[in-house]
């Protein structure tokens, strides 16, 4: 088992030198002090850089072996060289001395976070999504050398989401391909690291606009959540697609909010993460450019809609290959021709009310995600009604959309509602409410009328 | 579980103390009472949940640690008895790169068949398959012509 959280480890060096790489090339850190400070969203960034690369890998015919990773990763750590545009650091430096209480918030984020990748290693592929589709589809890159169209095209596997894109499959058949091995346990350490990466990287991106206590115990409140811990390391896409849509989301904030090109830059290549990641992060990513676009102004508009469409456009290459190969992508549950059908839509309103309800319940629920919603909830309305409405406004607008999306999507789903509720609710709430989660601090700012927008 | 609650309900004061550290520290850098309110509101939950979470994780850490490597290997398919006797069968008969066709009772089987028996690939009705595998959820019943009973329930056929 050593060996292998040494090959997985091997492999997520490999991820965190990519993204030092593009981390510098956009001023994230400038000096190698600067560095450690930032590992936590340089991280997150290699994850995301690799793993799009990986799946575009893969729809090229290459079977994702070792030396392709480190060519992969050492080209785009490569980009760090190239001479910096701006002087001035992205990210604003951390207070120092840290006080006493934010040391104490700071090691106790850790101890979560040390406890939830212990966990992770020792976790047995237990989850049916993970067994059956995510962790299999890994284990298929590896074992058949890539994309095999009689899998990932095959008639047999259709039940399997084929048309899913690869990011989390691509990942984690790099990390095997570095253990020399597919051991089911360790794998689940690889989604348990972007969770801890997300928690760690979101005092630092927000450094300089929140308290920092505020910013580490809103980060504590995210990870000892529950439902957080249980998905953690499960081995399923929900957890890190929140983790890539939190990332984008705040990122687009801080370009609303600092006006600075590289955080645009970073909310293009999460938001190309979280289409790769999961078939549902479409619409979310659809109503964060939406708001983003409304958000950034006349002058701003054409930057932000170019972002959308890089995003966008990063997911060509895999559609392109499930057209090749004739992937039935509507996978019988949501009838595309009638997302707008009128008729069709009427004689299901029903399921809209116990859809809403039930998402909004699970995302209440203290025994799932504490406080997190309604602490968000209470610094939107404070802040609305006289603090940073823009702040407010945004945040709120981007976790409704997300949500509506997920109601539309019960809305015009074939299947029975109580099958979506039953398999999907927990679960589809938790890029709103880690959303929410992760904009706690910036919302308690805006509440207190500390006008982070500098217009 | 007594023990579990002793050591949540004793963690509470260090909770509130340090949630009053947050109070403290917002006042002194005159964040403004909303803040302050929101800020140690937020600190006071998670510090709470703190040893919750932390005990949670260890138990489950713990509990993993101590499963067997075919309880961990099979960890999916614990809710489907005699499917791991049967793949481990069907895995030292069909040779790996070996195509088959499955026609099975139930998707849980399908689908723990098509991640168990990798590299060997399942393929749709009139390609070609190597291998007819035919699953049962009981033993005996009409045989397949030409097959043989691997498992209760089991049946494979090499294709001519």
């Amino acid at each position: 088992m050593i060996a292998h959280v040494l090959g997985l480890a091997a492999a997520n060096v490999c991820f965190l030198a990519a993204g030092a790489g593009i981390g510098r090339a956009l001023g994230l850190w400038r000096a190698p002090r600067e560095l450690p400070g930032v590992a936590a969203p340089a991280y997150l960034i290699g994850v995301a850089a690799a793993g799009i690369l990986a799946e575009w890998a893969l729809v090229a015919g290459l079977d994702l072996a070792r030396w392709q990773v480190v060519a992969g990763c050492a080209g785009l750590a490569a980009t760090g060289v190239l001479p910096a545009r701006n002087r001035a650091s992205v990210l604003a430096a951390p207070a120092r001395p840290t006080a006493p209480i934010v040391r104490a918030l700071q090691a106790a984020v850790g101890l979560i976070v040390a406890l939830l990748l212990v966990d992770a290693v020792y976790r047995p592929l237990a989850e049916w999504d993970a067994w059956a589709m995510w962790t299999m589809k890994a284990k298929a890159i590896t074992l058949l050398g890539g994309l095999d169209a009689g899998l990932f095209a095959g008639v047999p596997y259709r039940h399997l989401h084929l048309d899913y894109p690869l990011l989390l499959p691509a990942v984690e058949a790099i990390g095997f391909r570095f253990m020399g091995a597919i051991d089911t346990q360790v794998i689940h350490l690889q989604a348990a690291l972007l969770t801890a990466a997300l928690v760690l990287s979101l005092p630092r991106l927000l450094a300089g606009r929140v308290p920092p206590a505020v910013a580490w115990a809103s980060a504590l409140l995210i990870v000892v959540s529950p439902s957080l811990v249980d998905q953690a390391g499960a081995g399923l896409a929900d957890a890190p697609l929140a983790v890539f849509f939190a990332m984008a989301a705040v990122c687009a904030w801080r370009w609303l909010a600092d006006g600075r090109r590289e955080m645009l830059i970073l909310t293009a290549l999460f938001a190309a993460a979280v289409l790769a990641t999961k078939r549902e992060g479409t619409p979310f990513v659809a109503a964060l450019v939406v708001v983003l676009v409304v958000a950034a102004g006349r002058g701003r508009r054409l930057a932000a809609v170019g972002a959308g469409v890089a995003a966008l456009a990063t997911a060509v290459p895999w559609q392109l290959w499930l057209h090749a190969n004739g992937v039935d992508t509507s996978n019988g549950e949501i009838p595309y021709a009638k997302v707008i059908d009128p008729g069709y839509l009427a004689g299901r309103l029903g399921r809209i009310p116990t859809g809403a309800g039930s998402l909004v319940w699970h995302a209440l629920q203290p025994g799932a995600w504490l406080v997190i919603v309604p602490a968000a909830a209470v610094a939107v309305v404070l802040a609305a009604r006289g603090g940073e409405r823009r702040t407010a406004v945004f945040v709120a607008a981007v976790a409704c959309l997300v949500l509506v999306s997920v109601v539309w999507a019960y809305w015009v789903g074939r299947p029975s509602l109580h099958y979506y509720l039953q398999h999907s609710a927990r679960r589809v709430v938790t890029t709103p409410v880690v959303l929410l989660g992760a904009f706690l601090p910036v919302l308690c700012a805006a509440a207190a009328a500390r006008r982070p927008f500098r217009r | 579980m007594t023990l579990r609650l002793l050591a949540e309900v004793a963690w509470q004061p260090i909770g509130v103390a340090g949630a009053y550290g947050v109070w403290r520290l917002l006042e002194r850098d005159r964040a403004g009472r909303v803040m302050q309110l929101l800020g140690t509101g937020i600190a006071l939950v998670a510090l709470a949940w703190l040893p919750v979470a932390a005990i949670d994780l260890a138990a489950r850490t713990r509990h993993d640690a101590r499963l067997s490597a075919a309880a961990v290997e099979n960890a999916g398919a614990i809710h489907s008895k005699g499917l791991v006797h049967a793949i481990a069968r069907l895995r030292g008969t069909i040779p790996q790169g070996d195509t088959y066709q499955l026609t099975a009772y139930s998707s849980r089987v399908s689908f723990w068949a098509y991640t168990s028996l990798l590299p060997r690939v399942a393929v749709g009705p009139g390609e070609g398959a190597d291998w007819r595998i035919v699953w049962h959820r009981h033993p005996g019943g009409t045989a397949p012509a030409g097959a043989r009973e691997l498992a209760p329930g089991v049946w494979v056929e090499r294709s001519p």
